[in-house]
């Protein structure tokens, strides 16, 4: 990990994430002097200045997130490999966009980026290789170019901070709280109350996609059962020409079996088309929301389906199988 | 009438396939039950506990304040601290009516009794005029009021000295009971600001200050006064209608998603009211036939299938409704103990439009499960439907 701990202005760190999403600008900013006396500290390895501003998009669809850097980033983020041009700021007018941001504005190095917002334009120095996290759909600036660009002279919205030693955190926790207008945010402090959000969402999601499984069975169990009373002499006369009990078993498990199966075919068609549909709907009212696709469908997603539903199948036929395989074959010749 | 009963003797023929038809939309109503109930009594009691607290500001220590606005209400140890002359920037803050300054610590014993104290002077009084104590508020070191929880628990009369629980050299006399709030203050012991500040070993800190605005409507501005003030660079000013704002916005985005699996849930359980139906005509169809042959028109053979289905949803909606009614305490501590910023007071309510829209919902279900075999069954010939063997769907 490059960022150990995080200074960020008073005020609760979520409410701020939640502001930069939605495209609001934040109540609270630091002061640039938080970063002298961070960088002070002889603890603080790296300390780094970040400016976040976030812009709607002129049809309010999507938020161009505006990300101001020096120097020092680059030593935080060792992954930060360029796809192509430049691998840094050669002046104070370039820029360098992530790589969901280039394919989405369509810029290559070289280009010229007009922003509306800001009425200036920038040259487009390099682009970045996938990451596969939220860099990937930044647009990143000279940090005086963004403070200047959106009006925020002298000001920081985070302090990204590595220490010489990790050991040196609860000691350095103390000193850095001290710096006027600014708290410290230890990185698995934060990951942790996320993934305690995420959590209790996925606990609740869980739970009630298993209710409706059950529902799943019932039905399933309901219509096997229809099936072998229905075709109590059929199955009687297959008894009588010399089916075993556990081939019968066999049979009617492999239809219930068959008929989840199919329906598990269905049904994940449906998610691979209906998904990204259900995505865009879902996006504005979720907070937080990561900038790319949440939705996928993945190898180890699709085998869980798969074995849910013969499961369910498998459960839900147990008693009609049974009951099949109970049948007598005296049956068959009972006159109706 | 007697289509009512028809209809239910079409169902009673087959028992079982009826219950467990019904227990799917009993699961997938109950399911739904408890999402709304929780819904609305987690919206009302978060209102409830922040109003409670009296403040319309809270001022805690640097560090998270939803951290912080938890261990407020809730009661436990902090650790970080205020120092106490900040109270006079917050005071001094045009637009401060009232100002209470908190000193709050806590013990946890190992019997699961814990015990929480909170240091106050007189201002805290100005912020819960709810507040109705026998005896005397504590104004002298050595008195101390407490909750009326605390006080059965423990077995504490009004005047009697006892020993504070988790400090084995303090003894103090109980000079007041607070009257039952419905709040976490019946759990507090509560001690004036000095002693408890001595006690704890925290001189001149606090945890927290809990401000009370002239004018509510003035919020933005007394808040960014209160940011703007010498210490302000040293505190978080935290506006609780802000708070509570936030909170909610994070329990309604889940709400889509909760929402709609349990969509998926009720259509998955139409799905099996409609299948189950389809199977009851198609054993039926003879008898179908006949009661064509005898006179009944298509719209009687209709209204009967799509009665029973509205019956089997109805039982089940009842079902369904009751169960989530009944586990409804257990539903609420097995919540309790998974989600973050949980209020005190009950998760979740019974109120009788969330009864009423589960069985609407139900009723739409049903209606809508129930039209293909109605409609199957209306359209069968009667002297087709007569020489079938039956079983031919």
């Amino acid at each position: 990990m490059g960022t150990q701990l995080m200074l960020v202005p008073l005020g609760c760190p979520y409410d701020a994430a939640a502001r930069v999403v939605k495209g609001r600008a934040l109540d609270n900013t630091l002061p640039e002097e938080a970063l002298a006396e961070a960088r002070r500290d002889p603890a603080v390895a790296i300390a780094a200045p970040i400016l976040i501003t976030a812009t709607p998009d002129q049809d309010g669809q999507r938020v161009d997130m505006w990300v101001g850097l020096d120097e020092s980033a680059r030593r935080l983020k060792p992954w930060w490999q360029v796809k192509s041009g430049l691998p840094w700021f050669t002046g104070p007018d370039s820029m360098i966009l992530g790589c969901e941001a280039a394919a989405a504005e369509m810029r290559e190095p070289g280009d010229k980026f007009f922003s509306p917002e800001a009425n200036r334009t920038l040259r487009v120095e390099g682009v970045l290789d996938r990451s596969g996290t939220s860099d990937d759909s930044l647009l990143f600036v000279p940090l005086a170019t963004a403070q200047a660009m959106f009006g925020q002279k002298g000001r920081l919205t985070a302090i990204a901070i590595r220490l010489r030693d990790p050991e040196l955190l609860r000691e350095a926790t103390v000193r850095l709280q001290q710096i006027p207008g600014a708290q410290v945010v230890t990185l698995t402090e934060m990951l942790g109350v996320f993934l305690n959000l995420v959590g209790a969402v996925r606990v609740l999601l869980v739970s009630i996609a298993t209710l409706a499984a059950v529902v799943c069975a019932l039905g399933v169990f309901n219509t096997m059962l229809a099936g072998v009373i229905e075709r109590n002499e059929e199955l009687a006369v297959m008894r009588a020409l010399g089916a075993s009990r556990g081939q019968l078993f066999g049979l009617v498990t492999m239809e219930s079996l068959l008929l989840t199966t199919a329906g598990a075919a269905v049904g994940l068609l449906l998610a691979s088309t209906a998904g990204h549909t259900l995505e865009r709907v879902a996006r504005p009212s979720m907070p937080l929301a990561p900038s790319g696709s949440f939705w996928e469908l993945t190898g180890p997603g699709v085998g869980q389906a798969v074995l849910i539903c013969l499961a369910i199948g498998l459960l839900a036929g147990l008693y009609p199988a049974l009951r099949a395989g109970r049948i007598q074959p005296a049956l068959a010749i009972k006159p109706e | 009438m007697n289509w009512y009963r028809l209809a239910l003797s079409g169902l009673w023929r087959r028992p079982l396939r009826a219950s467990v038809t019904a227990a799917g939309v009993a699961i997938a109503v109950a399911a739904c039950f408890s999402l709304l109930a929780f819904q609305a009594g987690y919206r009302r009691s978060l209102a409830l506990e922040l109003d409670r607290l009296g403040a319309h500001v809270l001022v805690v220590p640097k560090g998270c304040p939803y951290d912080a606005a938890s261990l407020a209400l809730h009661g436990a140890n902090w650790p970080c601290h205020l120092k106490a002359s900040y109270l006079n920037d917050v005071r001094g803050t045009p637009g401060v009516a009232t100002a209470a300054p908190v000193f709050m610590a806590a013990f946890h014993e190992p019997a699961a009794l814990h015990a929480v104290y909170i240091g106050a002077d007189t201002n805290l009084l100005l912020l819960k005029p709810g507040w109705r104590i026998v005896g005397a508020f504590p104004r002298e070191p050595g008195d101390m009021l407490v909750g009326v929880e605390v006080a059965r628990r423990r077995g504490w009369q009004l005047g009697q000295r006892v020993i504070l629980p988790g400090l084995k050299q303090a003894e103090r006399k109980v000079s007041g009971l607070l009257g039952a709030t419905q709040g976490p203050d019946d759990g507090f012991i509560f001690l004036p600001l000095a002693d408890a500040q001595i006690l704890f070993k925290h001189t001149n800190e606090l945890t927290h200050i809990l401000v009370r605005l002239r004018d509510p409507n003035h919020m933005e501005s007394v808040v960014s006064a209160l940011r703007g003030c010498d210490a302000g660079m040293q505190m978080n000013i935290v506006p609780l209608a802000h708070l509570f704002q936030t909170i909610q916005t994070l329990a309604d985005s889940t709400r889509w998603f909760l929402g709609c699996v349990t969509l998926v849930g009720l259509l998955a359980a139409a799905a099996g009211v409609s299948a189950s139906l389809l199977i009851a005509v198609a054993e039926r169809t003879r008898e179908i036939g006949v009661m064509r042959g005898f006179g009944a028109s298509r719209l009687d053979i209709f209204r009967l299938f799509w009665l029973e289905t509205v019956q089997t949803c109805l039982v089940g909606a009842g079902v369904g409704v009751a169960t989530g009614w009944l586990g409804m305490g257990g539903v609420e501590g097995w919540l309790r103990a998974r989600l973050p910023f949980v209020p005190d007071a009950r998760l979740m309510t019974w109120e009788w439009w969330i009864a009423g829209a589960c069985f609407g919902i139900a009723l739409v279900l049903g209606s809508v499960a129930g039209l293909l075999p109605a409609w199957r069954a209306a359209t069968l010939q009667p002297v087709a439907a007569i020489r079938s063997k039956g079983g031919c769907l």
